[in-house]
C-alpha cells in the first residue's frame, strides 16, 4: 500500500513538474476535439419493419410434409446486409456507395423469439434514410422469397433435365419398336409370337371357309358359263328373227320355196317357169343367208336375256376370281406368318425392347410425380415462410449518439490520454536522479541519506 | 521536520555502522554540482560534534571554516608511491577515529583511484533531479573494477552548500601528520 501511495505521489510529482507542458497539450486536445465536433454532420435514421411469416409451432403435426423455413430467424440480419441485397438496393436507388459503407449505415437485429425484423438505415439526409430503409426492406423480402424457393428451383431443374433424358430414351425405344414392327409385323410387341399362332389358326379357318366359298362360286361360274353357251344360239336366233329385213326375206323365201316345191311336185313339165322359180328361190336363199348373217353379226349381246345371262356369268366369274384372290392373300399371309415364326430371335428382341420401354416409362412417370411434388413444395415455400413488409418507414429521427459523435468523444478522450502519455513520455526520456531507486539502479548502492 | 544537522548525524551513524572504527571514507561526487564538499563538511562537523577525532582531507578553500575538524590537504599525497601511501593511511587510521576524504569529482584524478582502493568505502553524493549522464555509469563501472566498497549514496540539493552550518571556531590545521602516540596524548 505504501508503495502504491509512493507511486501515486511520484505520478503526481511528474504531473506537477510538467504542469505547463500538460496544460498546453490539454489545450491542443480540447481544440482538436472542438474542431472535430464542429464538423460532425447530423445523422438521421429511418426504420422499416418486416414480419417473418412463420409456420405455427404445431405445423408439423398438422402438415407432416409442410415446407420448413429456409433460414433461422437469427440469420435474417445477415440477409439484409448480403451482397445480393445491397447490389439490388444500389440498382433500385442508384446509390454509388460501396457495400462496406452501406453496411455501416444499416442496422438490422431480431430480438429474442420475435418474428419482426426492423431495418434501420442512417444517412445525413432524412429523405434518403426513409427511401433507403423502404428499398432495403423490399429487396430483403424479395431475396428471402428467392432463397425460400431456390432450393426447389435446383430440384425442379434437376428433375426436368432427368425427365428430358427419359423422354429422349422413350422416343428411342418407341422408334426401335416401330422399326421392329416394320421388320417383324407379325410379332406383337407385347405378346411376342403367341398372337401369331392365334392369327395362324384364325387364318387357316378363314382359308378353309374361303376355299369352300370359292369352290361354290367356281361351280356356279361354270354352270352359268354352260348356260350362256347354251343360250347363245337361241339368243342369236332371237336376234336374227327380230331383224325385219331377214324376217321378210325369210318369209318370202319360204313362200317361194313352198311354191317351187309344190310346182316341182306337181310336174315341172307342166310349169314352164319352174326353172326361173328355182333360180329365184336359190337367189332368195342366198339373200336370206346374207340377211341372216348380217342380222347375226350384231351378236347375242343384242339380246337382253343373253346380256343378263352374260352378266350373271361375269359376276360368277368375278366372285370366283375374288375368292381365288382372297385365298391367295390368305395363303401369302400364312406363309409370312410361318416365315416369321421361323425367326426365333425376333420375338425375344421385341420383348426386350418392350420391357425396356415399359421400365423407361415407369421411371418417367416416377420422375414426373417427383417433379410435381417439387413444384408443389416450391409453391408452398413461396407462400409460406416469407418476409412481409408490415411497416414502411415514413419519418426519420435525428440520432444524437451517432458514430461520428462517439468518434468525437473518443477523439477527445484519446487526445487527453495522448497529452498525459506525452507528459510521461517526456518524463521518461528526461532521465534524472529523481527517486532512490533510480540512484540505486545506476550506482548499485543504496541511498543512505537524504539531504534534500 | 528533521533538521539538516540531524540528518548529518543520522548519516554519520549509518556510515560508522557500515565502515567501522578508524575508517577511511571517501565522500565523492559524480560531478561538481553534486555537492560532495557540502556533504563531507557536514559529515565532518557531525563527527566532530559527536566527539570523534575526525580529519578531513580536502583541497577546497572552504575547509578552513570547519570547527572541531582537522583539515589536511590531499595534494600532499600526490606523487607518493604505494608503500608510502599505505603508510600514511595507516598513520591516519591510527591517529584519527575517522578520515574523511573530499573528492569533488570521483576518478577525475588518478590519485582518486589509489585513494579509493585503500579506503574503507565510498559515499557518493548525488544531486537529486540531476540528469543522468554517461559519466555516472562510468563511475559505477570503475568502482566495480577496483572492487571499491560502496557505502551508499547521499541525495543532495543544489543549495545544500549554503545550508551546511559552519563554525567560526579556529581550525585545527594539521600541516603534518602527528604520530599516533602523540595524538593519544
Amino acid at each position: 500500500m505504501t508503495t502504491q501511495l509512493r507511486d501515486f505521489r511520484s505520478v503526481l510529482d511528474v504531473l506537477w513538474r510538467r504542469r505547463l507542458e500538460l496544460v498546453a497539450l490539454l489545450l491542443v486536445a480540447l481544440f482538436v476535439t472542438w474542431y472535430s465536433a464542429k464538423h460532425v454532420k447530423p445523422k438521421y435514421s429511418a426504420v422499416s419493419t418486416l414480419l417473418l411469416v412463420a409456420e405455427p409451432p404445431d405445423a408439423d403435426k398438422m402438415h407432416p410434409t409442410t415446407v420448413q423455413k429456409p433460414l433461422l430467424t437469427s440469420d435474417l440480419p445477415a440477409i439484409v446486409t448480403s451482397e445480393t441485397v445491397l447490389s439490388r438496393f444500389r440498382e433500385q436507388t442508384g446509390s454509388k456507395l460501396s457495400s462496406d459503407t452501406l453496411r455501416s449505415k444499416i442496422r438490422a437485429r431480431v430480438g429474442g423469439d420475435s418474428n419482426l425484423l426492423p431495418i434501420e438505415f442512417s444517412d445525413a439526409s432524412d429523405a434518403t434514410a426513409i427511401s433507403s430503409a423502404n428499398a432495403l426492406s423490399a429487396q430483403t423480402s424479395r431475396y428471402y422469397r428467392e432463397i425460400a424457393t431456390s432450393r426447389f428451383d435446383s430440384l425442379v431443374a434437376d428433375f426436368s433435365a432427368q425427365l428430358k433424358e427419359r423422354a429422349a430414351r422413350l422416343r428411342v425405344l418407341d422408334q426401335q419398336l416401330q422399326e421392329l414392327a416394320g421388320e417383324y409385323p407379325y410379332v406383337d410387341s407385347k405378346d411376342g409370337t403367341s398372337s401369331v399362332y392365334d392369327r395362324l389358326v384364325h387364318l387357316r379357318a378363314e382359308r378353309a371357309e374361303v376355299a369352300a366359298t370359292a369352290d361354290g362360286d367356281q361351280a356356279q361360274a361354270t354352270e352359268t358359263t354352260k348356260r350362256i353357251a347354251q343360250a347363245r344360239p337361241l339368243a342369236l336366233s332371237d336376234v336374227t328373227n327380230q331383224d325385219q329385213a331377214y324376217r321378210r326375206l325369210s318369209e318370202q323365201y319360204g313362200h317361194d320355196l313352198a311354191a317351187f316345191r309344190h310346182t316341182a311336185a306337181y310336174g315341172a313339165q307342166n310349169y314352164p317357169g319352174l326353172g326361173e322359180l328355182q333360180g329365184t328361190v336359190e337367189a332368195e336363199s342366198r339373200d336370206v343367208a346374207r340377211a341372216r348373217n348380217r342380222a347375226a353379226a350384231a351378236g347375242p349381246q343384242a339380246n337382253a336375256s343373253y346380256v343378263a345371262a352374260l352378266a350373271d356369268v361375269n359376276k360368277a366369274r368375278a366372285t370366283a376370281a375374288a375368292d381365288r384372290a382372297k385365298l391367295a392373300s390368305i395363303d401369302a399371309e400364312i406363309a409370312n406368318l410361318d416365315g416369321s415364326l421361323s425367326k426365333g430371335g425376333a420375338a425375344a428382341r421385341v420383348a426386350q425392347v418392350r420391357r425396356d420401354r415399359d421400365a423407361a416409362g415407369s421411371a418417367y412417370e416416377l420422375l414426373a410425380g417427383r417433379l410435381d411434388k417439387a413444384l408443389a413444395d416450391r409453391s408452398e415455400a413461396a407462400s409460406t415462410g416469407s418476409l412481409v413488409p408490415i411497416d414502411r418507414a415514413a419519418v426519420a429521427s435525428r440520432q444524437v449518439w451517432t458514430t461520428s459523435a462517439l468518434m468525437v468523444v473518443a477523439l477527445g478522450v484519446f487526445s487527453i490520454w495522448l497529452a498525459f502519455s506525452l507528459i510521461f513520455l517526456i518524463e521518461a526520456l528526461d532521465v534524472r536522479f529523481r527517486t532512490p531507486s533510480s540512484v540505486e539502479r545506476v550506482f548499485g548502492a543504496p541511498v543512505i541519506g537524504n539531504l534534500t | 521536520m528533521e533538521s539538516l544537522s540531524d540528518r548529518f548525524q543520522a548519516l554519520r551513524t549509518t556510515i560508522e555502522a557500515m565502515a567501522g572504527a578508524n575508517a577511511v571514507v571517501i565522500v565523492a561526487g559524480a560531478c561538481e554540482r553534486d555537492g560532495a564538499d557540502a556533504v563531507v563538511r557536514g559529515l565532518a562537523v557531525a563527527y566532530g560534534e559527536a566527539g570523534s577525532n575526525v580529519v578531513l582531507m580536502s583541497d577546497r578553500s572552504s575547509r578552513a571554516r570547519l570547527a572541531k575538524v582537522t583539515v589536511l590537504p590531499i595534494m600532499s599525497m600526490v606523487g607518493v608511491n604505494a608503500a608510502k601511501l599505505n603508510a600514511r593511511f595507516a598513520q591516519l587510521r591510527a591517529e584519527y577515529d575517522v578520515v574523511l576524504i573530499d573528492v569533488p569529482v570521483l576518478f577525475e584524478r588518478s590519485l582518486d583511484a589509489e585513494l579509493a582502493r585503500r579506503s574503507d568505502g565510498v559515499v557518493l553524493a548525488i544531486e537529486q533531479h540531476r540528469r543522468i549522464t554517461a559519466h555516472d555509469s562510468q563511475i559505477a563501472a570503475m568502482l566495480d573494477r577496483l572492487s571499491v566498497r560502496r557505502l551508499g549514496v547521499v541525495m543532495t540539493k543544489p543549495d545544500l552548500h549554503a545550508s551546511v552550518s559552519v563554525s567560526d571556531a579556529p581550525v585545527r590545521h594539521g600541516a603534518a601528520l602527528r604520530k599516533p602516540s602523540a595524538q593519544r596524548t
